[in-house]
């Protein structure tokens, strides 16, 4: 048997079988338009994709110049002039720009134009592949859309919360300027600064006194509050004896816990410092004795103890006062909730010390942790590091 | 006997400021605003001034500001304001106000002990 002549038809049919399967493959692909175009950028060949993308038949455009696709602007730009420039010498050029439909309508392309060379180099012509992004170009362009919609929102939000903080504090300062003038008429009422007053009045004079002290209190602890949770707080840290602060915590309140019929004492053995912000750690462990005191019958103690552990300071506040039910310990530290008790309706309070005290020992990198018995009494126990985490 | 000024626009406040300390051996002056203010530290030498922030015509950071130009180096400054924070409380202290209250926390007492240890410091 002759594998010579067997062997040449087998090829030859071959190699037009696959010609054949080439151009039906790329004559049938619709998501890509794929055509040929002569050296002069002549369109010569034209498949599905293309039509699909460009909206042209073959009838419409064997014979015209590529130029057809681009807008008028790169056409006076001589882009296409150019793409097939680049082409001719580096092989190949790739674009992704706004191409024109038959109907004038335009899409986001992306464009690859190939340089073909025959066996002896010479430049038989161009294949271009474009595919329609348009799609996706819509999504980048929703996208960035809608970041800057969300950088410009952040901004507004940003300006919004400063003109906020504003007003707070002009809030503040107004709110807080006729209670300084009720105050110091009252007090002077009081100290019979206008002439001698009977216990009556002095006692009716003082419940307003009492009263409008509250108010100044709850606009304190508004700003206060307001500022925390901007984040407006920074603290002033510097290592400070923790056994004096606690002893003028204790000092500021024991009138007050005497009147009350109770007592107070400073358990510590020892001397121990810490880098804190003396003024607001003192005033956010105030709020926790004032609670023991305030939410507590007469004839009880109230115990602060002062310990070290693994380089904290531990401060406990422990009271034998109406204690908190499971279900209020999960509104404790919430702002704006006041516990209900049986002593509840003598406290006054606005419901944000405590949450304005857990965000202050939180600030200074310690924890605040609650145990209570409805009946028995509460702790509070505050553990600050000694140094700050980042010195 | 030490003399004081108070810088202060709430009439009621000025009087009540004046009603507390007439019982003490302290001479006091007011002023209505920064204006009146730098007017009579031209005048006087003070021991003591005692100014609040925001008041019309001129309020106490314009003061502050004008004041530190020829200020006198036996004169204590305390801001007693409303503002309990902000930017015109970091300027009043960066222009030599030795100290800060907030007016709202000041009872007459305390007006007295407060005026008291600024003069022995003094």
């Amino acid at each position: 048997m002759d594998h010579r002549e067997t062997q040449t038809p087998y090829h030859s049919r071959h190699a037009a079988a696959d010609a054949s399967i080439y151009k039906l493959l790329i004559e049938n692909i619709q998501d890509y338009a794929i055509f040929f175009m002569d050296p002069g950028g002549i369109i010569r060949t034209w498949n599905k994709g293309a039509e699909r993308a460009k909206g042209y038949t073959e009838d419409d455009i064997i014979g015209k110049h590529f130029s057809i696709f681009y807008s008028q602007d790169d056409v006076d730009a001589g882009k296409p002039e150019r793409e097939l420039r680049i082409a001719t010498k580096l092989g190949r050029i790739e674009d992704e720009d706004w191409r024109i439909r038959k109907d004038g309508t335009r899409f986001w392309a992306n464009v690859v134009i190939t340089a073909l060379r025959n066996d002896a180099g010479e430049l038989v012509g161009f294949a271009k592949v474009t595919r329609n992004l348009t799609e996706r170009k819509r999504q980048e362009d929703d996208l960035r859309r809608a970041n800057n919609m969300l950088r410009q929102q952040q901004s507004e939000l940003r300006s919004l919360n400063e003109a906020k903080d504003e007003f707070v504090s002009l809030a503040s300062h107004q709110l807080r300027t006729p209670a300084t003038a009720v105050k110091m008429v009252l007090a002077s009422a009081l100290d019979e600064l206008y002439g001698e007053i009977d216990p009556e009045l002095h006692s009716a004079l003082k419940k307003a006194y009492d009263s409008n002290e509250r108010q100044i209190n709850i606009i304190n602890t508004l700003l206060r509050v307001a500022q925390v949770d901007s984040g407006k707080v920074v603290l002033r840290r510097a290592a400070t004896d923790i056994n004096a602060m606690l002893s003028e915590v204790i000092e500021e309140q024991r009138t007050a816990i005497n009147e009350r019929g109770q007592t107070i004492k400073l358990n510590s053995s020892r001397n121990l410092t810490a880098v804190i912000d003396r003024e607001n750690l003192l005033m956010a462990v105030g709020n926790l004795v004032d609670n023991a005191s305030k939410y507590s019958p007469a004839g009880t103690a109230i115990d602060v103890f002062l310990t070290k552990r693994n380089h904290h300071v531990v401060i406990t506040v422990q009271d034998h006062g109406v204690g908190i039910s499971p279900e209020n310990m999960k509104l404790l530290f919430k702002k704006f909730q006041r516990i209900q008790s049986e002593l509840s309706p003598r406290v006054p309070g606005s419901g944000l010390g405590l949450f304005w005290s857990k965000k202050i020992i939180e600030l200074h990198g310690g924890t605040i942790q609650v145990q209570s018995k409805l009946g028995k009494g509460t702790t509070f126990e505050v553990c600050i590091p000694q140094e700050p985490a980042d010195a | 006997m030490r003399r004081i000024l108070i810088v202060e626009d709430d009439d009621l406040l000025r009087e009540m400021y004046e009603l507390v300390l007439t019982a003490h051996p302290f001479l006091i002056d007011t002023a209505e605003n920064g204006k009146a203010a730098l007017e009579l530290v031209g005048q006087n030498t003070y021991d003591l001034i005692i100014l609040d922030l925001m008041m019309p015509v001129l309020d106490g950071v314009g003061f502050l500001r004008l004041y530190s130009q020829n200020p006198s180096p036996s004169t204590r400054i305390v801001v007693l304001s409303n503002l309990s924070s902000g930017h015109e409380l970091d300027q009043a202290m960066a222009l030599g106000a030795h100290r800060n209250e907030l007016k709202a926390n000041v009872s007459p007492k305390q007006l007295v002990a407060l005026i008291r240890y600024e003069l022995e410091a003094n």
